[in-house]
């Protein structure tokens, strides 16, 4: 690191931007690009923007793109936020990750993170359904909706390590071995996935345990051990909601099997005995971590104590490391499937103990063989490296605050320091968590604020700090600060920077805006739900009001609403269960109090409301073969059925729906009542009297139109005694019907159009079916050659390419034929609805009549 | 649309091997295109070398590991050369076995990461630093880049590693052999008469060595500047086309001659693709947002980087997203690494068209027929003797290959309907009904081994058998059809 003095500085949350906090929302705009934005940075941390070369420093309110790689170099941290769903992940020392994907895809968010070494906390938020949030690594892709967990890469060793605190990770094998075995497998909280390699087993299954503390510790740098632990109070409330509601499926005799897209999980809680099991793990599931991370010298007692203290103050269940019970390994686990998957694992540990030993052998032959190569190569690195510094090339490094007294500065008189600021005051801040520092700079002068864990050094007064820390305005809040954070508030020269007069402040947790307690679901309140229409929402129930609390309030927003200050002055509305609440114009968020008599906030929490799916403003077209095939006859006479696939039901549908009528049915406006019958696959649809225009409609559940197709069903032909000729394209004045067997010569002998013919119909691929006039058509018999044919003179009459022709007669008008009709298809070269040779249209294998392609 | 023909220019190939490797085959002219898309050329993906596993491991090609291949050459013999970035090695892949040729590592970084180092040697002692691109010269010489060294390196006909330019210090001198200086080079190119052309990545620029290794620097130095974070400000690349004395480029990563001498030059950070007519000394912008942007407004979105984006389509208006690795083809064409966009783009006669790569762009390590094949951050191509794409798939850890679709040997000589699946010829009865082809259920079942989705429509024959419609038995299938009109054809393709 040469001159630069190397000063290992945590620059806790926030700092730089955010650090004056302003009340800007989260105005996420529907782009197709998605953004991490850095929101905390310790030691250093290098980005390659996507695709690009260059190395360049990592900063706070830097934003990642899809694309960008991290780097966290040793004892450093990133965290990362996503701008638009909030999702958190924090990035552990010595972590390589690749933002592969971060983009709007259609409705959803997506993102993907390959991970090729280090440790990675993420804590993502409940995922809509088109969202999708993925952890890759070499061996496993991890399919993560509305779950913290823990994902660490061994990259030497090749392991993928995975712990799920809470919420259900899926995990798939990243193998080539195309085998049906690389099924997914869920992860459900308290569980671990150790996996190492990608081809290790065929069955991810057997190397999912419950968590283990040394596993999960060993691998896991102390900022992200003191990262979860931070997380700890959306871990618990997951964890909550998971067991009431497996305790309400136990209770009601549902299947309590944990399953998602045919993957299921090995964690079973299927009474009430086991869930209680599986719920005090979850509950000892952090202490357990805290404790071994302590016992091993991971973490610093003292500081984790400190988090463990901030996070108790606003946890339903404080962390006691006093009353820490050790993970129960049988909790939810299978014994005769433990006892198989541990017969495996001694195999596989020989296996690998096996392999290791050989790599070791290897390497150090190697190193032997190559010891005079390794010599000169060790030059080479002196020399490369001694040639970088003379140069000033080293590798950029996070800047840090300067701090100016260095070993080597013994030489020159040493400048004075700057003199100590008095006369400031520090007061709570206004938003949670911030502090405020009220102290008037000189004229000419300004003030910079840097916030750091530890103790600083006065600077000298030749030190500029224009690029130390961030500007500040007195009285403005600084944000994210724990008790005990050292604040360094520098009094600088505004045009030349040099530092007049500093400060090192302490800050104690008097001066530090807290937060009220946080409501608890189903207890406190019950999840929004949508109010008396649309644009309205309502909680159906409220709970007990907590002590000191005599009234309810609310307020519905757009963006999320910041928590407030414990008993500063809410300003919402009051609220009594029940009530709508307007949430038009976009609001998703409600931010429900109790409050006292004066609405000032006794407790708080915001709640996300999610309206349920509008009908899409578009008609979708059903088409065949996605949503329908047919209509077919039906299993009686005068009916027909359709095939529809409810699997395929458009977005918003929830059944089909079928109007039937003599004539065309026009196609119903989108939203529009339908006022069909509920229709499913294959049923009886009544045709009689000539009701054959079917109109099928996909609807919501009350039958508002979504999709919509008018389909036509062409009556059968019962049997083949006699058939119509094929027709060709044009205008024709002939028709010719041809008899299987001899008819009675009183039949043949008849000329007499009306007692033999009922209709003449053309029936256009496309239109409405039209008549032929009998009364100016007439009909011979030729029963010359073999058996009869029938001819029908017809006006002259233009015949296109799809059009069928149908002819109909009268019932009982030829002898012992029951058969009353035939047809035949216009240049197709079938008739009678049979297939013939090849026709006059080119042969794309497409479906015909302009179905779209899927 | 033809059957893959003789090629036309193969003389020319073999005077210009290397990340510059002019190609027998000609893609456009030879392959089978979708009839949606008259530009995509129909072919399968699957993967060439490698398990996946972010390792070091040789052996046969199916069961060996890299850790980030970043570069591929596929040398006349039909031998390949991949740059395992990730490993500092170049590995050799012959009659489907790899093995190393050069590079060795002992130690392993603080994220278990092999590290690199600058030695000089036999091939299994010398030590390269995250090597890239690579070249091979008609004498038998490989040429690589070795981007963390900041040197161009030499590996001769007897295995041994030289350092031809460069010493491990990154700056931007001219000069002879290690006096030169680079700035982490990525990609090299070496012309008939033994130039070395080379990407001077960071340093935003093409520079050449001589026969004689004096290095010199073809085109201007970039002198803008941009914040690369609030403290920080460096000079970055830009972008002017024009005389090449004058040319500025945007971290160039990757160069192919094409059959006239001439260099392509994948220029990353400007998002296209440049072409430098080294007989007129010219440069011109042939592909990408460059060729039709304002040059001020290139970098509005991103100080450093002009705005990547994915568009087929006119050259002109095409994008891309950080293309990379680059082949010519004989036909005149370019195959394109388009490393962010996970797909193999084509250049030909200024149309821009994606060979293969997922829908959405997304990256992925799915198998299977061109638009359903995914890569993650396809970073070079080379093409075999043969006409196939073999492409280095970074973080997938493997090497793929893209295999054109031919059409089957032995269609009816009369232009009657044929039907092949997965490129082999298949006897199934057919009719024809209002332009839609209909096979019995029984030929689906048996000869395209197609089960019949429960909701289709089943048309009685004259002949008394069930019929129905091809497309829609075989697309529910999970087949994909495709048709080739000219040769009345109907190709099947498992996905």
């Amino acid at each position: 690191m040469g001159m630069r003095s190397k000063i290992q500085m945590i620059l806790a949350a926030g700092l730089l931007l955010g650090l004056v906090t302003s009340s800007t929302g989260y105005a996420a705009g529907k782009t197709a690009t998605r953004e991490l934005v850095i929101t905390e940075l310790a030691g250093t941390v290098h980005i390659k923007s996507a695709g690009g070369a260059l190395l360049r420093n990592a900063f706070v309110g830097m934003k990642l793109r899809q694309g960008d790689s991290v780097q966290v170099d040793e004892k450093s941290f990133a965290q990362l936020t996503a701008s638009d769903s909030h999702d958190v992940v924090s990035l552990g020392s010595d972590t390589s990750v690749v933002l592969s994907v971060l983009k709007n895809q259609g409705n959803g968010k997506l993102t993907k993170l390959q991970i090729v070494a280090g440790s990675v906390w993420s804590n993502v938020n409940k995922l809509s359904k088109n969202d999708s949030f993925k952890l890759v690594t070499a061996n496993a892709d991890l399919t993560v909706r509305g779950t913290k967990v823990l994902t660490n890469v061994d990259s030497e060793t090749g392991e993928t390590y995975t712990a799920v605190a809470a919420g259900i990770v899926s995990a798939t094998p990243n193998s080539n071995n195309n085998s049906n075995e690389n099924n997914p497998i869920l992860i459900a909280p308290s569980q671990q996935l150790s996996l190492d390699s990608r081809d290790q087993v065929s069955d991810l299954e057997t190397k999912v345990s419950i968590i283990d503390p040394n596993a999960l510790v060993s691998g896991t740098s102390s900022e992200i051990i003191e990262a979860i632990v931070k997380d700890k109070a959306s871990i618990d409330q997951e964890n909550a909601e998971f067991i009431a509601s497996q305790k309400d499926k136990i209770a009601k005799g549902a299947d309590t099997a944990l399953s998602r897209d045919g993957a299921t999980s090995s964690l079973s809680t299927s009474d009430q005995d086991t869930l209680d099991k599986v719920s005090k793990n979850l509950d000892n599931l952090i202490g357990n971590v805290v404790k071994t991370a302590v016992d091993t010298n991971k973490v610093d007692k003292g500081k984790i104590e400190k988090t463990i203290e901030e996070v108790n103050q606003t946890s339903s269940k404080p962390l006691d490391l006093n009353k820490v019970t050790p993970l129960d390994k049988t909790a939810g686990v299978d014994p005769d499937l433990q006892k198989a998957k541990d017969a495996e694992l001694k195999k596989l540990e020989d296996a690998k103990k096996a392999a290791d030993a050989a790599k070791k052998t290897a390497e150090s032959a190697a190193k032997q063989k190559l010891a005079d190569a390794l010599k000169k190569l060790e030059d080479e690195k002196a020399r490369i490296a001694k040639e970088k510094e003379a140069l000033g090339l080293n590798k950029p490094s996070t800047t840090t605050p300067t701090n100016t007294s260095t070993s080597n500065n013994s030489t020159p008189p040493a400048p004075a320091n700057a003199t100590e600021i008095t006369g400031f005051t520090v007061a709570n801040g206004t938003v949670v968590g911030a502090t405020r520092i009220s102290y008037a700079a000189g004229t000419n002068n300004s003030l910079r604020i840097v916030k750091q864990a530890t103790a600083f050094t006065t600077p000298n007064v030749t030190f500029d700090a224009r690029d130390t820390g961030v500007a500040y305005v007195s009285g403005n809040n600084i944000a994210n600060v724990s008790a005990g954070d050292h604040i360094g508030l520098y009094e600088i020269v505004s045009s030349t920077g040099l530092v007049v007069k500093f400060v090192d402040i302490t800050v104690s947790g008097n001066n530090i805006a807290v937060a009220p307690g946080a409501l608890t679901p189903t207890t406190d309140y019950s999840l929004p739900e949508q109010g008396s229409g649309s644009g309205k929402a309502k909680f159906a129930t409220l709970g007990q009001l907590p002590t000191g609390a005599t009234k309810w309030q609310i307020i519905a927003s757009v963006a999320p609403i910041a928590t407030p200050i414990a008993g500063s002055s809410f300003g919402g509305t009051d609220y009594s269960a029940g009530v709508d609440i307007d949430m038009s114009g976009g609001k998703q968020f409600i931010a429900l109090a109790a409050t006292d008599a004066s609405g000032n906030v006794v407790r708080f929490k915001l709640v996300e409301y999610t309206a349920p799916t509008e009908t899409p403003s578009e008609l979708v077209s059903l088409y065949f073969p996605k949503h329908y095939s047919g209509p077919v006859g039906g299993s009686q006479s005068d009916t027909a059925k359709l095939y529809v696939s409810l699997a395929n039901l458009p977005t918003g549908a929830t059944k089909y729906q079928i109007l039937t009528s003599t004539s065309s049915i026009a196609t119903p406006a989108v939203g529009a009542t339908f006022g069909g019958t509920d229709y499913s696959s294959e049923q009886d649809i009544d045709i009689s009297n000539g009701k054959q225009h079917i109109g099928l409609a996909a609807t919501d559940a009350s039958g508002k139109v979504v999709g919509f197709v008018l389909t036509y069903y062409t009556l059968p032909v019962a049997q083949d005694a006699f058939s119509l000729s094929n027709i060709g394209v044009g205008s024709q004045n002939q028709l010719t019907i041809s008899f299987t067997s001899p008819l009675a010569e009183s039949i043949t002998s008849n000329t007499t159009l009306s007692k033999f013919l009922s209709s003449i119909v053309v029936t256009p691929a496309m239109g409405a079916p039209t008549s032929i006039t009998l009364s100016s058509s007439s009909i011979g018999w030729d029963t010359l050659m073999g058996s009869p044919k029938l001819i029908i003179t017809i006006p002259g009459t233009t015949l296109n390419p799809g059009d069928v022709v149908r002819v109909t007669f009268n019932s009982g008008v030829l002898g012992g034929i029951t058969q009353t009709v035939c047809e035949t298809t216009v240049g197709s070269g079938s008739g009678s609805g049979v297939p013939g040779g090849p026709g006059g249209s080119f042969p794309d294998p497409g479906l015909g009549g302009g179905v779209p392609h899927p | 649309m033809t059957n893959l023909k003789k090629p036309l220019i193969a003389a020319l190939a073999i005077a210009l091997i290397g990340g510059t490797t002019t190609n027998a085959a000609g893609i456009s002219s030879d392959s089978l295109h979708a009839q949606a898309s008259p530009y995509r050329a129909l072919s399968s993906i699957s993967t060439f070398a490698g398990t996946g596993q972010f390792d070091d491991l040789n052996g046969a090609a199916a069961t060996s590991s890299f850790r980030a291949p970043g570069s591929i050459l596929a040398l006349p013999d039909g031998t390949i050369l991949i740059s395992d970035s990730g490993n500092q090695s170049i590995k050799q892949l012959a009659n489907g076995v790899t093995k190393d040729i050069a590079g060795v590592y002992v130690d392993k970084d603080r994220l278990g990461l092999p590290v690199g180092g600058l030695l000089d040697g036999q091939g299994d002692e010398s030590f390269f630093n995250h090597p890239n691109g690579i070249a091979a010269d008609d004498q038998g010489n490989i040429y690589v880049a070795d981007t963390d060294n900041h040197a161009i390196r030499l590996i001769d006909k007897q295995g041994n590693v030289k350092t031809l330019a460069g010493n491990g210090v990154e700056g931007n001198d001219d000069g002879v052999g290690r006096a030169a200086k680079f700035h982490s080079p990525s990609d090299v190119a070496v012309a008939k008469d033994g130039t070395v052309y080379v990407a001077d990545t960071l340093n935003n620029s093409i520079r050449a060595i001589a026969k004689d290794g004096t290095v010199s620097t073809l085109n201007a130095a970039s002198t803008r500047k941009a914040k690369s974070s609030p403290d920080a400000t460096v000079v970055v690349g830009d972008f002017q086309d024009g005389a090449l004395k004058d040319a500025k480029f945007n971290e160039p990563s990757a160069l192919a001659l094409d059959s006239k001498g001439n260099l392509y030059v994948s220029d990353s950070g400007n998002q296209s693709i440049r072409y430098i007519d080294l007989t007129l000394g010219t440069v011109t912008t042939v592909a990408g947002i460059a060729a039709s942007s304002s040059t001020g407004s290139l970098y509005d979105a991103d100080p450093l980087y002009a705005q990547g984006g994915y568009a087929d389509g006119a050259a002109a208006k095409a994008q891309f997203n950080h293309p990379t690795g680059i082949v010519a083809t004989d036909e005149g064409g370019l195959v394109i690494a388009d490393s962010l966009n996970h797909s193999i783009r084509y250049l030909y006669h200024g149309i821009v068209t994606t060979l293969a790569g997922d829908a959405n762009q997304n990256s992925g390590s799915a198998n299977g027929i061109e638009k359903n094949a995914q890569f993650n951050n396809p970073t070079d191509v080379a093409l075999t003797a043969d006409g196939r794409i073999l492409v280095a798939d970074l973080l997938n850890n493997e090497i793929r290959i893209l295999r054109f679709a031919k059409l089957p040997v032995g269609l009816p000589a009369n232009g009657k309907l044929s039907i092949s699946l997965d490129g082999a010829l298949v006897k199934v009865d057919t009719v024809l009904i209002q332009g839609t082809t209909l096979i019995t259920t029984d030929n689906a079942l048996k000869v395209l081994g197609i089960t019949l989705p429960k909701v289709i429509q089943i048309t009685k024959g004259k002949d008394k058998k069930n019929y129905v419609s091809l497309r829609a038995a075989a697309e529910q299938a999970g087949l994909d059809v495709e048709w080739d009109k000219a040769h009345n054809h109907i190709l099947l393709r498992h996905q």
